[in-house]
């Protein structure tokens, strides 16, 4: 087994344990790190799927998520702040109370 | 090599692992950073160094400060996100395993075919990158500048006081 084998599995696990933060944590602020985490793990199968195939595209199609996951992060860390502003809280589950 | 991918892969599970049963939100965004370090020496192992660059540089240097700041201005102090020990969560977790084992089987599966996994890896040089991205690709980074440029007209927007709202 090369090192592309061991890459597809550390993203497949690394995407799961994003999914396992974003199902378990109850924390706005949590569930957008797990965001990050299975972002990254896409990225890096993005890369390793590139590199094996020997041409670029991998590391354009890296580049140009990075762009698109800085513009969401912005947003998102915008809708919590406001969201901490409102209830006071990072909890998700008062949501639901949110319109007053 | 096998042995500095393993190592950093390691890292990059405790770091993970740290961040799902920790509860302070700064220690979690330190331990996220770790993660992506160790994420960027897996690029830097497989022969892409651009990539590996920007994880340092864009990711763990630029995105994650904004994670920081945010900590730092909210200042939460409610312990309510702890995981607690119940039925419900426990069947959570299972299901989570479960989903998450069926992912990794209809992933894996399809590489086996398709894939010679004896077969070692190429190293893509940054100006071999750079030569396709500003010359095939200048459409799609002008219009990924836009898209930026409306990330932050509309965080602007949301952070925008109630009083500046109703007075326009």
């Amino acid at each position: 087994m090369s090192l592309t084998f061991y890459c597809f599995l550390l993203s497949v696990i690394m995407f799961s344990l994003g999914i396992l933060i974003f199902i378990l944590k109850k924390n706005f602020f949590f569930m957008l790190i797990g965001l990050e985490i299975m972002l990254n793990a896409c990225l890096l199968l993005f890369v390793c799927a590139g590199n094996y195939w020997n041409n670029e595209i991998g590391q354009i199609i890296y580049i140009f998520m990075i762009t698109i996951s800085s513009a969401e992060i912005c947003i998102n860390l915008s809708l919590l702040f406001n969201f901490y502003k409102i209830n006071n809280t990072l909890n998700i589950s008062s949501l639901s109370e949110l319109k007053k | 090599m096998k042995l500095i991918f393993f190592l950093s892969s390691f890292v990059l599970f405790i770091s993970i692992f740290f961040i799902i049963f920790g509860n302070n939100l700064l220690y979690s965004t330190l331990f996220l950073i770790i993660s992506f370090l160790s994420t960027s020496v897996i690029f830097f192992l497989l022969g892409s160094y651009l990539s590996g660059f920007f994880q340092v540089i864009i990711y763990s240097g630029a995105i994650l400060l904004l994670f920081i700041f945010v900590v730092m201005i909210i200042k939460d102090k409610n312990k309510n996100f702890i995981i607690s020990i119940s039925m419900k969560r426990i069947f959570k977790i299972f299901l989570c395993f479960l989903i998450c084992g069926i992912f990794i089987i209809d992933i894996i599966y399809p590489f086996l075919h398709f894939f010679d996994f004896n077969k070692s890896f190429k190293i893509v040089s940054p100006e071999r990158v750079g030569k396709i991205l500003f010359s095939d690709y200048f459409f799609v980074i002008e219009l990924s500048s836009i898209l930026m440029l409306e990330a932050l007209i509309l965080s602007f927007y949301f952070n925008k006081s109630y009083k500046d709202f109703h007075k326009n």
